[in-house]
């Protein structure tokens, strides 16, 4: 909730805009596995979400999956797998698309649906970066 | 004194389940279970439109988004005096048959078989079969490059680990063509649903859209995949596993608990409800040669918060349920509550609808020695899937005939419009099992409103009695010899498939390098 929702606000935005034909904007909601045939079916995948990361709130992050090796096993919760183990098992399975991942720490997560100040003063930079991504050349060729 | 083990995947991931369990002698003796997190959904509704409803309830939760939106529109349908048109139900049906296929197979491979396999027997394969050495190969390079992340367990394989180096590469290539699978199976509901996630076509008084020719075909085909799926791989490899290498396992009746199972009944085949996929029914104390199924009354359901942190009051009805929280109540330990049913704590899902149902093929692996318990829960959702599938045929069959007949309704549109007063109620037979919700409007709004789903009934608190909840009932005496490697606690839990509603989600890269991804 709140600044865990930032994700939504950014692709809000998108939406409106004029973006290629080849792009998808999808909201994802709190999906893991739900994902699997969006993620499945693209060539280049940007996830835009709320990362915590330790730094001071509003900190802008960009990363990719493989930078993030744990060196831990799967985090196999109870229930459902994060975003990042969906990535993990979709490599697996070759079927993982280039990605990268496009982050802000959150500074508020309770219940409530608008953005705190520290997280919405950064949307117009996180929107302007997911936008050089897309308009990126893809790497290794 | 024991010693006490925390399993909290709060800490790991987006988890809102804690499991505590204090071991005496190399078993557990207590248990106690906790969600973690609060759900307020059910207050942020009270003086909505009450149509809202079903749009805000799906939001509970980013899996089971569907199942919430069925039960909300059950639930105002009877509010409302709405009379779903048998065309709206059948499409409501197919809906939720995607869900159980995509469910279900999720569950088995992606989420449990890893607890019940030794992963790296592969490296003892010698066969020449090219699938399994091209998966062999990809293991072993995970591993050299100390990456094995999507595969291995967190816990250490036990004595009741599958080692046969060929099952356990057959398992991980199911593993890997159930991850296909289940990439469809999400698209099968949106064909009816609109868009995925959270479908926009149930709503009061029946379903939004009407179908065509091509949506039913397409659905069709789509199940002809699946149905080969099911029926070929994951029936006959809970069958396999559950009779022969886990035999063992099933004959303890490792986490069978209460032995109470409570069946909502859900799924109607005929317009007039009178055969459905999942009948519904009460069991006391199983007993599978004298299984006395009793009728099931909703009036009869109480939900105690003696162990959860809200404002302390007898016992009620859920109609009469608040969400008021007292977070300094003493002795509470969890969000949820308790309910309880005629005062008893009660099991639902997979495992509860199959024993009503008398399933034959769950009652042949009863006779044969194998006990209610984790295998069991796991054999009955696998056998319930294909029940789903069937039904899906015949659904899709009569929608083809509905949909050729003058005046072919979905909604019945002369009850769009909420009532100045209403009360009513909505169950489902969800994934999980059973779900209800329950709502009061007044002046044309929502005056109240609650849910009791699935995990609530099984993950529940202690109740005022001190009867434990099933998740901690079905823990007593579990075998946890190595209290670091508590496996089978996990296997207990995970049989159920907990689901606590969708908690924060957040990206948690937990390295020291995030310094280096940090852009301004």
């Amino acid at each position: 909730m709140r600044d865990e929702g930032v994700g939504i606000h950014v692709a809000r935005e998108l939406l409106k805009m004029d973006l290629p034909p080849n792009v998808r904007v999808v909201d994802g909601g709190t999906e893991g596995f739900g994902l699997l045939d969006f993620i499945w079916e693209s060539d280049r995948l940007i996830v835009v979400d709320a990362v915590r990361g330790g730094q001071e709130p509003g900190t802008l992050y960009r990363f990719r999956p493989e930078d993030v090796k744990e060196g831990r096993q799967l985090r196999l919760s109870f229930h459902d797998l994060s975003l990042l183990d969906v990535l993990k098992i979709s490599e697996f399975a070759d079927r993982r698309p280039e990605t990268v991942i496009l982050g802000v720490e959150p500074a508020r997560l309770d219940m409530g649906m608008e953005l705190s100040p520290e997280v919405a003063r950064k949307l117009p930079r996180l929107i302007q970066m997911v936008l050089e991504e897309i308009h990126r050349e893809p790497e290794g060729g | 004194m024991g010693r006490k083990i925390v399993v909290d995947p709060v800490t790991r991931i987006e988890g809102h389940l804690r499991i505590e369990v204090e071991i005496e002698n190399g078993k557990v003796k207590e248990a106690w279970s906790s969600g973690t997190m609060a759900r307020g959904f059910e207050a942020m509704l009270i003086g909505r439109d009450p149509r809202d409803a079903s749009y805000v309830t799906s939001r509970f939760c980013g899996v089971c988004y569907s199942v919430h939106q069925l039960c909300s529109a059950r639930a105002l349908d009877m509010a409302f005096g709405a009379q779903v048109p048998w065309g709206g139900n059948l499409i409501r049906n197919l809906v939720m048959g995607a869900q159980y296929i995509y469910d279900h197979v999720l569950h088995f491979y992606q989420l449990s078989a890893l607890d019940y396999i030794d992963i790296m027997a592969v490296t003892e394969y010698k066969g020449r079969d090219p699938d399994l050495l091209a998966i062999k190969e990809k293991i072993v390079k995970l591993v050299k490059a100390g990456d094995p992340h999507p595969l291995l367990p967190r816990y250490k394989p036990d004595e009741f680990c599958v080692r046969d180096p060929e099952v356990v590469l057959t398992a991980v290539k199911h593993y890997l063509d159930a991850l296909k699978m289940h990439a469809k199976a999400r698209n099968m509901g949106a064909i009816w649903g609109g868009r995925t996630p959270h479908y926009q076509n149930i709503v009061v008084g029946g379903v939004t859209s009407y179908p065509d020719i091509n949506q039913v075909m397409q659905f069709k085909t789509m199940l002809d995949e699946q149905k080969r799926f099911v029926d070929d791989v994951y029936v006959k490899d809970v069958i396999y596993f559950g009779t022969g290498p886990l035999w063992k396992l099933a004959k303890t009746g490792l986490g069978a608990g209460h032995r109470n199972y409570l069946v909502y009944g859900d799924f109607p085949l005929d317009p007039n409800w009178k055969e459905l996929v999942f009948p519904s029914g009460v069991v006391y104390d199983f007993d599978h040669t004298e299984p006395k199924v009793r009728p099931f009354d909703h009036n009869k359901i109480t939900e105690s918060v003696k162990y959860a942190w809200y404002r302390e009051r007898e016992p009620v009805h859920p109609f009469d349920g608040e969400q008021v929280f007292d977070l300094d109540k003493k002795g509470a330990y969890s969000f949820v509550k308790a309910p309880r049913y005629e005062g008893r704590a009660m099991e639902v899902g997979p495992l509860a609808r199959m024993i009503v149902k008398k399933h034959p093929v769950l009652f042949d692996f009863f006779r044969r020695g194998g006990k209610v318990g984790v295998v069991a829960r796991h054999l009955a959702r696998a056998i319930e899937t294909q029940l789903m599938v069937e039904a899906c045929y015949r659904w899709l069959d009569q929608l083809l005939v509905e949909m050729t007949k003058p005046g072919f309704k979905i909604h019945d549109t002369d009850h769009w419009e909420p009532p100045a007063e209403g009360m009513g109620y909505g169950f489902h037979e969800a994934p999980r099992g059973a779900l209800g919700h329950w709502v009061k409007i007044r002046d044309k709004k929502i005056a109240n409103y609650q849910a009791v789903v699935p995990s609530t009934w099984n993950a529940s608190p202690r109740d005022e009695k001190g009867q434990r909840g099933q998740y901690e009932e079905s823990l007593i005496g579990v075998p946890c010899p190595d209290p670091e490697n508590p496996i089978n606690i996990v296997r207990v839990v995970r049989s159920f498939d907990p689901c606590l509603a969708c908690a924060i989600h957040v990206i948690d890269p937990v390295t020291n390098e995030v310094r280096k991804f940090v852009v301004e």
